[in-house]
């Protein structure tokens, strides 16, 4: 596990490289794409475990913050859909460059994946998509955003009355840009039509009463067989569970499985 | 700026040093050490973490943000002893690493929550600890505590019954929130604790915010807690009231890291008697130089 900066010194991007444990024949990479907010917070500890298993089971395995997110430079109100994605074009770039995998794998929690399958239809190389619990529409991510921002304000022994500022809004503890959150907001993974050349999973654990499904996935969803373990499901949109630690064990167990 | 850096035994605990642009001339002020909140990695609650490194490193002090052994970033340890004795190891580490790489040879440790229990342990037994902020950290019930939540109780009894009258849905249970269990000194030995530290020169800033209510729910309750102390004006206190535990509204980080980056300006921009220390070479691992990683694996 190193950790290290890359891209532009002035503005570098925190990542952590995994080295490949084991080595069995061609080589492998897959670059991890975090969610933002608190799923990012929540999630951390699960993708330093996918990680892990993965390198164990012999990829070269990148994951990394953001700009604006974690220990990367900037700050939230300055992401934006293209940075997000260009960042994710950078850590595949130098996963690649670091293992030699021409074409990295990308695995994406929530709008990790969202940002994943966006970049690769707008021409990023990669030979597997895994898709886990993604916003497929962003307008319903919004949606279910604000439900919980109101919730937490109203909340009966903790009331808050939180202004905007300027151009920054607030959603559930981390401040955006008004245009970032347009930008979510146009977010539809059904328009995006095909993503050529690769594998693609999407791995939908909560089996939302929503369209689960975009039409460009070529394998069914898998779920872990009726596991009622603890945190596989992440209730993304419950407020209750917006500040629990996933622990994610079944569901990291059943991406290797898929990947490889 | 921003550096990666590795420690402790083999290289296994992991880092960012944050550095004033003019680090040359601030070689005698102390070294920032931010530590976990519980399981959460370095970046801290909402990021409060790196707020708290890049503001502290704008107004001149190193910062160091690190990951426990185990905890985000950083190798799982192996060693014997409990868990808070291998906690209190790891920022010895971060303290000789600090040293021996010239950085600074005192050190202000702030820690929420779990973080703060251990801040203040480490406090009490390191002579470089010269400054502890305190995050929802030790606390006891005072006469006036045990009042002010018969009161709060008697409160909620209204709401309850107003709820029931006029046919509102039930409000939810009010418990804090916690990383982590925690296992509090007695009182006796925090007050002990607290009164050498200030004897031996170390200032503290005690925050506790209102998700916070089941140990500390008044404002000057520290005053009752630390009551018959010499405290020679060292000890302050800040009780933010309506924020909650992991500071989860901007506004409240805001306020939170303004009144740090105050204290700490003021109390340690020029030290009047900065700590010289020889260098202590890292017990865990005698042989190997602790390493700053500026470029690429």
């Amino acid at each position: 596990m190193k950790p290290f900066h890359f891209a532009a010194a002035e503005s570098p991007i925190f990542g952590v490289y995994h080295a490949p444990v084991s080595w069995s024949g061609k080589a492998r990479a897959v670059v991890l794409c975090h969610s933002l907010g608190m799923e990012y917070m929540r999630s951390h500890r699960a993708f330093r475990q996918l990680a892990e298993l993965l390198a164990r089971q012999g990829w070269h395995v990148l994951r990394f913050d953001y700009h604006g997110t974690g220990d990367s430079a900037s700050v939230s109100t300055g992401i934006s859909l293209d940075t997000l994605k260009e960042d994710i074009a950078l850590a595949s770039r130098e996963l690649s460059s670091i293992s030699g995998v021409r074409r990295p794998a990308l695995i994406g929690l929530r709008l990790g994946a969202t940002l994943a399958t966006l970049a690769v239809s707008e021409g990023l190389e990669s030979d597997c998509l895994l898709l886990w619990d993604p916003v497929l529409k962003g307008d319903q991510y919004l949606r279910e955003m604000e439900g919980m921002q109101e919730a937490r304000l109203r909340h009966p022994h903790f009331p808050r009355k939180i202004k905007p500022s300027g151009e920054a809004l607030e959603l559930l503890g981390y401040e955006y840009s008004r245009a970032f959150l347009d930008e979510l907001q146009g977010i539809d993974l059904y328009a995006v039509k095909s993503l050529p050349g690769q594998r693609s999973h999407l791995l939908d654990f909560e089996q939302r009463s929503v369209i689960r499904r975009p039409g460009f996935m070529v394998e069914e969803p898998v779920r872990p067989a009726q596991s009622d373990e603890a945190g596989v499901y992440g209730r993304w949109n419950d407020l209750n569970s917006a500040y629990n630690i996933l622990q994610a064990g079944m569901a990291i167990q059943e991406i290797s499985r898929l990947v490889i | 700026m921003e550096r990666i850096c590795r420690f402790g035994l083999n290289q296994g605990l992991s880092g960012i040093l944050s550095e004033p642009e003019k680090k040359g001339l601030h070689r005698e002020r102390p070294a920032v050490v931010l530590l976990n909140a519980g399981i959460l990695h370095k970046v801290g609650p909402f990021r409060m973490n790196v707020e708290l490194a890049r503001i502290l490193a704008d107004r001149g002090f190193p910062v160091l943000r690190f990951d426990l052994g185990g905890l985000g970033d950083s190798a799982v340890r192996t060693g014997r002893g409990s868990e808070t004795d291998r906690s209190c190891s790891d920022i010895e580490s971060a303290f000789e690493f600090l040293q021996s790489t010239g950085v600074a040879s005192s050190f202000v440790l702030i820690g929420l929550c779990s973080g703060a229990d251990l801040a203040l342990k480490v406090a009490g037994e390191d002579e470089r600890v010269c400054g502890a902020v305190l995050l929802d950290g030790v606390a006891w019930a005072t006469p006036r505590f045990h009042l002010s939540r018969q009161l709060a109780r008697l409160g909620r009894w209204r709401s309850f019954l107003e709820r029931k009258v006029k046919g509102m849905p039930e409000a939810p249970g009010r418990k804090p929130v916690e990383i982590l269990e925690r296992h509090f000194p007695q009182a006796a030995e925090c007050r002990a604790n607290v009164q050498s530290m200030v004897s031996r020169g170390v200032r503290l800033l005690l925050i506790y915010s209102g998700g916070y209510f089941d140990r500390y729910n008044y404002a000057n309750q520290w005053k009752g807690m630390l009551s018959g102390l010499s405290l020679r004006g060292q000890v302050e206190s800040e009780y933010f009231r309506y924020a909650d535990h992991s500071y989860s509204f901007s506004v409240d980080r805001r306020l939170l890291v303004q009144r740090v980056g105050d204290w700490t300006e003021r109390y340690f921009k020029t030290l009047s008697n900065p700590v010289q220390l020889p260098v202590v070479k890292n017990r865990s691992e005698p042989d190997r130089q602790p390493t700053l990683l500026r470029a690429k694996v």
